[in-house]
């Protein structure tokens, strides 16, 4: 192979890669701009969806593309659930109550899950195998299950993009996102908007974790570490933006590949925090933040 | 009026030492299970403690606050292991953490409230690995081992120490000029430096003061532990059980994070001895209960004042 081919061969994976972390990073965005909850259970609702759609995979024998879509509706529930239920309690009491309370019980329901998770599916690793034919685009060797992901991926991608430019509640939530206050002012029922973005936030997750299943494995305890990698994300995109976390998650995700083919894989993990303190360094904001 | 005041100030000083003085004597006559409860404790305690200094007082929450104990715990184990003293390796915990959090302290402080909360637990993690892949200063993944011996009694009273005099350093701290100045940034860090008060100065001083307390309570846990590797004193599933403690009791007061630590620690050691699965989980949800119920801790619920 070529280096050139090379070059491309890692790209594709880390696409792939920054496209499920750029999902992730979104919901966790999203999330934070509108209801302000910093959801440190974030990773963990991803290793609960993943190791769901591992078992639904192998107890139904479907296509991980209806896994997914069954996962879509009870995962947007249980967002909105997650936010009536736990976080809509705190709204009416101090910044720092509000604060400490949002921390308190997103670390709580992390232990909770984990714990239970445990218990409930094991220690070992769950994944969703995936054996189908190479296709060979000169000297590239894509195996047409990257390729589906890759063209789900870019389609899920352009639906967000249109979703939150067309849609009321797209565009909703982008008003709260910058100004709560306004966004009331103009007839947003802040309520409605939290539990819907929640629900959106955990069904983005849920797609990005049979993307996981199909690309690796999931298994109890991983949920934390892929939390902080999201939020490094989000801050590295840059605070206010939308986009940033995809481009941040893409971006991530190619340097991830590069490093763990030219340097070694036990160092990508590190990258996320290396590239955010140096992005720290030169460009506070992030990418794509506004000065605040 | 004066009469309360002084009251006041002398119970402050004089339970804490009462409390000190009996715990000192209890390794005559208590099991040394009961003495490394009490030693997890006081640890917990004096990270607790100097979390709040900046996270309670100051109003930046450092999330990856743990990391300061970890790099503590690996300093004072890379020192010892060479042949150097113990009174060197609890300095060099010291020391390596004042040059740390002073290094990066420029980049991480360009992030403000809940940003700053999570770029500091990236730096957690970030330790981790970094742990896991510098094996000719840390022996990466198979963790560093000290020389033999037990030392949980020599800890202990180090620990006690340590916890009494980050307690009255806090006390201090909050009735000063420069705790005053701390608060003033919590509630409005730009009002204040309006007013004359050199905001970053404060910053990399709390930063570092707080990261040498955590670092000693690193230390004499690596001491009594004999042996550590990275997921010991970096861990994520390990490294917010401080500042929930602190949480829990009441951030920003003086005894709320005594009060936490004293009670979320004993509730775990309880859960882990009655129960045989879900004992974490039990945990969890009572995070989650004070988190609906009493956010801004045990300290400030009516139920404390009741007392």
């Amino acid at each position: 192979m070529t280096p050139f081919a090379i070059i491309i061969q890692i790209a594709i994976g880390g696409l792939l890669l920054g496209g499920i972390y750029a999902l992730i990073a979104f919901g966790l965005s999203i999330i934070y701009g509108v209801s302000r909850v910093l959801n440190l259970a974030h990773g963990t609702i991803l290793m609960v969806a993943g190791i769901l759609a591992s078992w639904l995979f192998f107890t139904l024998g479907i296509n991980p593309v209806f896994v997914g879509l069954i996962l879509i509706p009870i995962f947007f529930a249980a967002g909105a659930a997650f936010w009536r239920g736990l976080i809509k309690p705190l709204i009416s009491k101090s910044r720092l109550e509000f604060v400490i309370g949002s921390v308190l019980v997103t670390v709580g329901i992390m232990t909770i899950i984990d714990d239970v998770t445990v218990f409930v599916a094991g220690p070992t690793l769950r994944s969703i195998p995936s054996s189908t034919p190479s296709l060979r685009i000169g000297q590239i060797v894509i195996s047409s299950n990257r390729l589906s992901l890759m063209i789900v991926l870019v389609v899920i991608t352009i639906a967000l993009h249109l979703y939150f430019r067309k849609t009321f509640i797209g565009k909703a939530i982008r008003a709260i996102t910058q100004d709560m206050t306004g966004a009331q002012l103009v007839g947003v029922d802040i309520s409605k908007m939290n539990m819907v973005t929640f629900g959106i936030g955990f069904s983005l997750v849920a797609i990005a974790s049979v993307f996981y299943d199909l690309m690796f494995s999931i298994g109890a305890y991983m949920g934390f570490p892929l939390t902080v990698k999201a939020f490094t994300i989000v801050i590295l995109g840059g605070l206010g933006s939308l986009v940033g976390p995809v481009i941040g998650g893409l971006i991530l995700g190619v340097a991830e590949s590069f490093t763990a083919f030219y340097l070694s894989a036990k160092w990508s993990p590190a990258l996320s925090v290396i590239i955010l303190l140096i992005i720290l360094v030169l460009r506070p904001q992030g990418i794509f933040g506004k000065k605040e | 009026m004066t009469e309360k005041i002084a009251s006041k100030k002398v119970a402050i000083y004089f339970f804490p030492i009462l409390l000190a003085a009996i715990l000192a004597t209890t390794p005559s006559f208590l099991s040394p299970y009961v003495i490394s409860v009490i030693f997890f404790l006081l640890v917990h305690l004096i990270l607790g403690q100097s979390y709040d200094l900046m996270g309670g007082y100051m109003g930046y929450v450092n999330l990856g606050h743990y990391m300061f104990f970890g790099i503590g715990a690996y300093a004072f184990s890379i020192f010892l292991v060479r042949g150097f003293s113990v009174a060197t390796g609890l300095f060099m915990a010291i020391f390596v953490n004042v040059v740390f959090s002073a290094i990066i302290a420029y980049p991480i402080f360009r992030l403000r409230g809940d940003y700053f909360a999570f770029g500091t637990l990236a730096l957690i993690v970030l330790m981790e690995i970094l742990a896991f892949n510098i094996p000719s200063l840390t022996r990466g993944p198979e963790g560093l081992s000290l020389p033999p011996g037990y030392f949980l009694y020599q800890a202990y009273y180090i620990a006690l120490a340590v916890a009494l005099i980050s307690f009255f350093a806090n006390y201090k701290i909050l009735r000063s000029k420069f705790g005053m100045a701390l608060q003033s940034i919590r509630e409005d860090e730009e009002v204040a430096e309006v007013m004359g008060v050199r905001v970053f100065r404060y910053k990399i001083i709390t930063f570092a003061t707080s990261a040498s307390f955590a670092g000693i309570a690193g230390g004499v846990w690596a001491w009594y532990l004999s042996y550590i590797d990275p997921p010991t004193v970096f861990g994520l599933n390990v490294a917010l059980i401080p500042i929930a403690m602190v949480f829990f009791g009441g951030t920003g007061k003086l005894i709320g994070p005594a009060v936490g630590v004293l009670v979320l620690g004993v509730l775990e050691q309880v859960l882990w001895i009655k129960l045989t699965h879900f004992h974490l989980a039990i945990y969890g949800a009572i995070l989650v209960l004070v988190g609906i119920f009493m956010p801004g801790g045990l300290v400030r619920s009516r139920l404390f004042r009741r007392l």
